[in-house]
Order: structure tokens, then sequence, then C-alpha cells
């Protein structure tokens, strides 16, 4: 059965985003753009800008590539976690939610891709991105192409 | 707040429609291929170039989906790269820039090797575009892209707001809650740690239970995987990772060595796993060798598959 309305005390209510979930809004939202990130370190990026500030849970898609310099034995990797965290959290955490990572074993270049949906939970609009790698990235690109928002249930 | 259903006096749902559940207003359930729906086998996309899947035939008409696609791709010429992407909907190469597109695999070739990638994504689907475009903006072609396309939900309508949420509704004197039974909880963040540095031995698998990690209350959940990989440092070597859960197997992350020593990679898959078998299943491919990590990162309770 699809439930549409439900009347309590005389009053109707949409069953809709407070408590099951919404739509997938298909919004492109750039947050790095060929950046350098530095070995062993973490970033934290606001979506202030992008997500509604609307106080709810939101699951956002999010792709990354990640690109080692052309040194043979050195690594790249774009990592996220949502909130803001510290280094330490992250190592806690065996890095978060890992996208991509790649070595260079020759002298050159290796490159890597991926993507995730990320959870974040209640009114976080900031993310953590992460390298833990010994290795300085020569870039990195980082983007957010859809959201959705969540249902407020336990 | 609790609304029952049948008493006036504190409330009654106005519409109920027998033939809607899980699709107008609601999420559908989880639905995970038995076998496998492959609807791109083996093909190539040029460099700067995009293609179009269309679905219409898999996906049925009047609702927006999220849909669980596993992916392989190949580079296999030294100094080639390509970058796999897809996107929602019909789009031309020149009409998708970079955030548009939800990124499954890529890599640079290094040496005259196959450099394969795996990945597994979910891409929400429009009712009124039931297509995905694949995408590649890499400086040279993408090969042997196969996609399999796993598992599907139909996504709810909803988009305006209400002031109070609701916890349970009582129908004909039963209580169900909201946020399982009929409706997904909410994510929770929560790490465990399921193998790190675990030796993968040729075509061995590996299971570790999540009976201690998710609630034991007989319900699904979506969780969250991160996880790493690195090739052994013999040429062949191969890091050829897989994980299944039930009936579903999913592409997790592909690497291999090709020169001097042992290659990496990372991933992440957000996969359901079924009440009555919390046990995920990581699988090496046959001829290969190396170590990786798995971990769980969030779940989310979700409707019964």
């Amino acid at each position: 059965m699809a439930i549409e309305k439900i009347q309590v005390n005389s009053t109707v209510y949409n069953l809709s985003s407070t408590v099951f979930d919404g739509q997938w809004v298909i919004s492109p939202y750039m947050i790095l753009q060929g950046t350098a990130l530095s070995a062993t370190t973490t970033y934290q990026y606001s979506l202030t800008s992008y997500l509604p500030n609307d106080g709810y849970s939101y699951e956002v898609i999010f792709s990354g590539t990640c690109c080692t310099t052309s040194t043979k034995g050195k690594t790249a990797s774009v990592f996220i976690y949502p909130g803001q965290k510290t280094y330490s959290d992250m190592e806690t955490l065996n890095g978060g939610i890992r996208i991509a990572r790649a070595v260079a074993r020759t002298a050159a270049n290796q490159k890597y891709g991926g993507s995730a949906v990320v959870p974040l939970t209640g009114a976080t609009r900031y993310i953590t991105v992460n390298t833990m790698d010994s290795s300085a990235n020569s870039t990195v690109y980082l983007w957010a192409s859809a959201y959705r928002r969540l249902g407020t249930n336990a | 707040m609790v609304v029952v259903i049948g008493d006036n006096s504190v409330g009654y749902i106005s519409k109920m429609n027998s033939t809607n559940f899980g699709g107008n207003v609601l999420d559908g359930n989880v639905v995970i291929n038995a076998n496998s729906v492959i609807i791109a086998n083996e093909i190539t996309l040029s460099a700067t170039s995009a293609t179009t899947i269309d679905l219409s035939s898999i996906l049925s008409s009047g609702y927006d989906y999220e849909i669980c696609l596993s992916c392989e791709s190949n580079v296999k010429t030294k100094g080639k790269w390509g970058k796999l992407s897809i996107v929602s909907g019909t789009k031309t190469y020149a009409n998708i820039s970079d955030a548009d597109t939800i990124v499954v695999t890529e890599n640079n070739a290094r040496t005259d090797a196959s450099y394969y990638c795996w990945g597994t994504v979910w891409v929400p689907i429009k009712s009124t575009d039931r297509k995905i475009t694949l995408y590649n903006n890499g400086s040279d072609a993408v090969y042997n892209i196969t996609i399999d396309l796993k598992g599907y939900r139909t996504v709810g309508t909803n988009g305006k707001s209400v002031t109070n949420p609701i916890d349970s509704i009582s129908v004909g004197g039963s209580a169900y809650k909201i946020g399982g039974s009929i409706a997904d909880g909410s994510w929770y963040l929560s790490y465990y740690s399921l193998a790190s540095g675990v030796t993968l031995k040729s075509g061995t698998e590996y299971s570790y239970s999540l009976s201690s990690y998710l609630p034991n209350d007989g319900y699904d959940y979506m969780v969250l995987f991160s996880g790493w990989g690195r090739t052994g440092t013999s040429s062949g070597n191969n890091c050829n990772l897989t994980l299944q859960c039930g009936s579903g197997l999913y592409k997790f992350m592909r690497c291999g060595y090709h020169s001097e020593s042992s290659y990496i990679c990372a991933s992440n898959i957000m996969i359901p796993v079924h009440s009555s078998s919390k046990t995920v299943i990581l699988t090496n491919g046959s001829g290969t060798s190396g170590t990786c990590g798995l971990y769980a990162l969030a779940y989310r309770r979700i409707k019964a598959s």
C-alpha cells in the first residue's frame, strides 16, 4: 500500500521527507579541482552552499580522482568521511571511506578514480578529506553530483 | 507520535493504494538480482566520448530508481589513460562536466599490460529518463567495459515537509514501527574492522560475520564498506576482490602487478545485508596473491527485501 497522508487530531500530514527519504536531486558541485594535497594531512570542506540548510540528514554522491607524482614508489589517495575529523580520527577509522588510491611503479604518474555514497547525518555540512599517504598527491579532483534528504526515523 | 488507524479521534490514514506500496510515496524494497543482468558487454568507449544505455526495458515506468551497477574496465597500452564515469539520464559528451559524473574506474597504463579496474556504484535514475550515459573524458579509449545491473530499488516521490516525525503507526491493533518495516531508518556511523592486512590466497573465500556489528532485530541493513588491496610482488599477481552477501556478488576493486613491486587499490561499496545471513564473503580471484583490508563504516536499517 502507498500511504500518502496521515490525519492526526484533524491535522493532515503529508508523509514526506521529515519521516521518509526525499528524492534524489542531481546537482553538480566541484570541491577540489586539480588540488595538490600534502602527505598525511586532513582537509575539511564545507557543503553549506551546496546542501539545504534545514537540519536534515542527507546522502551525497561524491566522486574523486587521485594522481601520484612521477616518482617511483610514490602513492596518492583520496579518502573521505562525514563531519570535521582530525588526522588521528581518520587513522582510527582506517582512512574512512576510500574513494581511490594509486602507486607509481614507473617514473610516471599513476591515476585512480572512484565514487561513494556518503551519509551526512544530522545538520553536518562538512566533510573531511584525507590522504593517509606518506607521499603528496600531485592532483586531486573531488566533487558531489547528487544529494538526497533522509528521513528522521530511528 | 503514534498514529492509530481506525480511530478517528486519534487519527487515520486518508489514502491507501494496495498496488503502489514502495514506489509512489515510499522507497521500495532493495532487489538484488540473483543472476547477472549485463547492460554493457565488453564494449569500448573511445577517448573523450559518451554513449547512452537505455534501461527502459528493465526499469518499469512511472518510478524513480536507485540502481546498483557492478563495473569493470581496462586500459592496456603503455602511456594510455582512460576514465569511465556514469551520468544519470541522456547526455551528450559536450553537455557533461566533471561534476555531473559518478566515477566508476580510472587507470593509466605504464607498461604494455592490462590495467583492469573494478567498481560498484549506486546511480539515481529519474522516471522521465530511464537511461544512463557512459562517459570517458580520458585522453585514450577504455576497453572491456562490462556493467552488471546487480540490483535496484524504487525511490519515493516525497518532497514536502511535515512538522512532526511519526514514530509508529497502528493498523488493526498491530503496531508498525516506521524506520524498518515500512520505511528506512537513519544512518549510523560506526566503525568495525573486519580484516586488516589479511594475506590473500589464490581463489580463497574469507567470511566475515556482521552479527556483532548490526542490531539483532530481524531487519535488513544497508552497510557501507571501505577497503584496500595490494598485489603480491611477483609478475602476474593480481588483486581481484569481490564482495558477496547472500545472492549478491559485487565487484569491489581490482589492480594488477605490472612492474618492480606491488600495486595498490582502494574503494568502497554499499550493499544490502539480509537479516538471515549477516555474513559477507571476500574473495580474491584465482591465480592471485596479495593483502587486503575490509572495514564497515556505517549502516542503515532498510525495508525487508
